[in-house]
């Protein structure tokens, strides 16, 4: 009877003891250990290995793969390209992110109609599709640093305006991107907002997407990000690759210069 | 070579537009910023559409407040003192009062409205009941561990502003002050959505682009009504 | 036929460590669409693991188990060199088998 009285004591005071440990580790500290257990197996692979299959497959009604696609390093240069978009291309006379240029070689090669994907849905048909892609190109640049161009004057206009779009207050709340990215150190309930008028850090902010989002099991790439966030600020929506948000997207990745790229990441 | 319609030569056509006008201005090919204010406004114009309650002639309406406190944050630095005092005199003017002289109201009710971020996107409907947003960027109850840092910290509000007794008749001179402070941290227009749609004011609102509280000046470095500490400590440094 | 599995199997003092990434929506049955029906349950019930061509894991799942399911488990005395394949049956009788070669 005592043993066993004893026994149950002990029992009793570990779990006390475990529950006052388990307290004393800060909510922050135990966000960021889930967060670290999330990275090991991110099923951002799948939408990797999806998107390497569609580089590669011949497909559309050219029955052409992608593999000539040139993403601004020449045809078919994958490595690198990620880090350094968006950036100018003089075949169509156009600034252009990852998400744009897929869609571009999507129908000069393969004969894919880009209303597709523009009047798509997210996670839906060829929309799809330029996720599983972007997935896959980011991912060949993983730990490089970014490097965006700005050689050409329709790259430093476009920096130009994604910098006024960044700032341009509206919708019923009166929110613009500077709202939640411009200052450092902020966080929107308990999820840290990176200062995105400058570089915020490796694997931060314009370094992070394509990532895969667990609390929706979606893989977003920037412009879904983008996306959502205007919905958020009680915004209009934005077409999908509209010059504002491929000006957003250099604005930021300009910024950026030097941060390494941790595509694809991994989100609450 | 087909290019997707929708993926227009934006960029180019301004290019060329605004580089042709300098022709002849050896390397000053960069244009003012009044013409890429004009540029941006039209790559606006092109890039969002209407979807649901969100329409762009309401979302974009830019009025003196607005482009003021735009400009200044695209050029990196504070408005004016001067233009400050005139923007919140004006918006301080719009401000509407609770009609039964009644500040303090039913702290519960409050509480729902804080935690809610519902209402107002582009996926909401007209008559949904909207939330006040507040637990996004403010710290209110101590219980509440859960809070943004982009606003201030309103924990212990009243007692920091020195108000004893929100209710009283003596507290009238402080309930202007509590109400220029809310109105001049940008609050009232939120403030007064979350109250309308509590009344039972259908589609509070989204029309009233003339009730607008000053906007905060959204420039880096300047911390106006703004802690960096999320944990309300010392005087408030608001106002 | 499923998507593919994303398999690793490193040997390590005399055993195998597995980690397999599945791709499957693992419906538990329970949400509901924007219409407010009930989307059908569709998740996978059964895994099991070979070591070359001996069986060592098998398990049952349930509606517990989220989507995009990561599993980690460890094989007795496998080596490099070795196979080791996975597999998984669902509710609707779909399955799905994947290899990879222990490093």
């Amino acid at each position: 009877m005592k043993a066993h009285q004893l026994a149950l004591a002990a029992a009793v005071l570990g779990l006390i003891a475990t529950s006052v440990a388990w307290a004393q580790k800060s909510t922050t500290e135990a966000i960021d250990e889930y967060r670290e257990m999330l990275q090991d197996g991110n099923p951002a692979e799948l939408y990797e290995m999806k998107g390497e299959e569609l580089w590669k497959k011949a497909r559309g009604p050219k029955n052409a793969s992608l593999e000539k696609c040139d993403l601004g390093m020449g045809a078919g240069v994958v490595k690198g390209a990620f880090v350094q978009l968006p950036r100018y291309f003089a075949d169509t006379n156009e600034v252009q992110d990852l998400e744009s240029r897929l869609v571009t070689c999507m129908s000069t090669l393969q004969g894919i109609n880009p209303k597709e994907i523009i009047n798509g849905k997210w996670g839906k048909g060829e929309r799809a599709n330029v996720t599983a892609l972007a997935t896959w190109v980011a991912a060949q640049s993983k730990d490089m640093k970014f490097d965006l161009p700005q050689s050409n004057p329709q790259e430093r206009i476009a920096y130009e305006m994604g910098k006024h779009a960044f700032f341009q207050r509206g919708g019923s709340h009166d929110f613009s991107c500077a709202t939640c990215h411009g200052e450092d150190g902020k966080r929107i309930r308990l999820q840290d907002l990176p200062n995105l008028t400058k570089n915020p850090g490796d694997g931060v902010g314009f370094a992070a997407w394509p990532a895969y989002r667990v609390s929706n099991g979606q893989m977003w790439t920037m412009q879904h990000r983008l996306n959502d966030c205007y919905r958020q600020q009680r915004f209009l929506e934005p077409g999908y690759a509209s010059p504002i948000t491929i000006a957003l997207g250099v604005y930021m990745g300009v910024n950026a210069k030097g941060a390494k790229s941790a595509v694809p990441a991994i989100k609450r | 070579m087909k290019k997707s319609t929708a993926l227009t030569a934006t960029f180019a056509v301004i290019a060329v537009a605004t580089l042709a006008g300098c022709a002849g201005s050896n390397g000053a090919s960069t244009p003012s910023t009044a013409e890429l204010d004009a540029m941006a406004q039209k790559m606006v114009q092109q890039s969002f559409h209407d979807k649901g309650i969100v329409k762009v002639k309401e979302a974009l309406a830019a009025d003196e407040t607005l482009r003021d406190c735009d400009a200044a944050a695209v050029a990196g630095h504070t408005i004016d003192a001067a233009t400050e005092k005139k923007l919140e005199a004006a918006n301080f003017k719009t401000i509407q009062w609770p009609a039964n002289g009644k500040y303090l109201g039913d702290w519960k009710s409050g509480e729902k409205i804080a935690q809610s971020g519902r209402g107002r996107t582009w996926n909401d409907k007209a008559d949904s009941a909207n939330g006040g947003n507040c637990y996004n960027c403010h710290q209110i109850s101590k219980e509440e561990i859960s809070y943004g840092t982009i606003g201030p910290s309103l924990y212990h509000y009243a007692r920091l502003k020195g108000v004893t007794d929100p209710n009283s008749p003596e507290a009238g001179d402080r309930q202007i002050h509590l109400g220029q402070d809310l109105e001049r941290q940008g609050l009232q227009r939120l403030l007064q959505h979350a109250a309308r749609r509590h009344q039972g004011h259908p589609h509070a609102g989204a029309g009233g682009r003339h009730r607008r509280a000053a906007a905060r000046p959204e420039i880096p470095g300047q911390s106006v009504d703004r802690h960096h500490d999320p944990t309300p400590s010392g005087p408030g440094r608001d106002g | 036929m499923g998507d593919p599995m994303r398999i690793r199997a490193q040997a390590k003092d005399g055993n195998v460590l597995v980690r397999v990434l599945m791709s499957h929506e693992m419906e538990s049955g329970q949400r509901k669409d924007s219409s407010s029906n009930k989307i059908p349950a569709w998740w996978i019930q059964e895994v099991t693991a070979k070591l070359n061509d001996k069986q060592v894991f098998s398990c049952e799942w349930g509606p517990a188990v989220s989507k995009n399911p990561f599993l980690q488990f460890t094989i007795k005395g496998g080596k490099a060199g070795d196979k080791v394949s996975v597999s998984w049956k669902d509710s609707k009788g779909d399955t799905r088998t994947d290899e990879a070669t222990v490093s």
